[in-house]
């Protein structure tokens, strides 16, 4: 059974690691953008990296405040979580 | 050369054929259809047995699948366990590190649920504050007293507004310590002692 500063370190961890995520892509968007369509301007990679960090700054909110959320799926039983069913392939002693 | 048939024998046959597609059409709509009787007969359930609600159905048997850690979810971890391990060494060695740090993160959790509870505090405080940023751009022109004055006057009033019961209790006080003032300046002082000073010594 995992120690309860265990589980607030994971959800720590996946904090940053899903801010990281989001600012990343929000400065990669905000690069693309600004040599697209601004001249080259330095606006939008503040803009896009400031988005990535409210989003994850905001996920992380919603998943302290709710302790017992878990993430992952339900899927029925004997499929995965593409929908295609799982199998055991036994091998044959001949 | 092959002699073809007679027309009205190709009409007769034409309408001889008509009329059997007819008759098999009707005979196959006016016919039962022992099947689907048989499917419907199957299937018939009293009315006890008739599923009305969702939990007579057999429940699908779900199992959960948990997430995958993000991308560097792992390295994230790896370093945050070797800070915790360096921080329990530090604050074994130091414990008035270890003290600061539970006092400062204690403050921190009182006034994050404070602010939580009372959730008109921060918009009174940037109420009075731009009450003040008011004051100082009216007393822009004036010297660094005028300035001074007119910042005063601008936080006063705007948290007189935000807190009126407290500003009336401030203002009762003051109002009280004035007049107690005033009355203790109205009084004479003590009458002096006008007699003849003794100046010879004790005897």
């Amino acid at each position: 059974m995992p120690r309860s500063e265990d589980e607030v370190g994971q959800k720590i961890d996946r904090c940053f690691a899903d801010t990281l995520l989001k600012v990343t892509g929000g400065v990669a968007i905000g690069i693309v953008a600004s040599v697209a369509f601004f001249k080259s301007r330095s606006w939008p990679i503040w803009f896009g990296s400031g988005v990535g960090l409210g989003t994850g700054w905001s996920n992380c909110r919603h998943d302290f405040a709710a302790p017992y959320v878990l993430h992952g799926k339900k899927v029925p039983a004997g499929q995965d979580t593409n929908g295609k069913p799982t199998f055991n392939i036994i091998q044959e002693n001949k | 050369m092959t002699q073809d048939k007679p027309i009205v024998e190709t009409i007769s046959n034409a309408g001889d054929e008509v009329t059997n597609a007819l008759k098999q059409f009707w005979q196959l709509v006016t016919s039962n259809n022992s099947s689907a009787k048989n499917a419907i007969d199957a299937k018939l359930v009293r009315i006890d047995q008739l599923p009305l609600y969702a939990e007579d159905n057999a429940p699908l048997k779900l199992k959960f699948v948990p997430e995958e850690p993000l991308p560097l979810q792992r390295e994230f971890a790896t370093i945050r366990v070797a800070c915790e391990a360096e921080y329990a060494r530090v604050a074994e060695r130091f414990k008035v590190v270890d003290s600061a740090v539970t006092q400062t993160k204690k403050a921190a959790t009182r006034c994050n649920a404070y602010l939580t509870e009372e959730w008109t505090a921060l918009p009174k405080a940037a109420a009075i504050t731009v009450g003040g940023m008011a004051g100082f751009v009216l007393g822009l022109k004036r010297g660094p007293v005028g300035r001074l004055l007119t910042t005063t006057i601008g936080l006063a009033t705007m948290a007189a507004f935000c807190y009126p019961l407290e500003a009336v209790d401030a203002a009762k006080t003051g109002r009280a310590h004035a007049e107690q003032t005033w009355y203790s300046f109205q009084e004479s002082p003590p009458a002096a002692n006008n007699g003849a000073v003794n100046l010879s010594p004790p005897k």
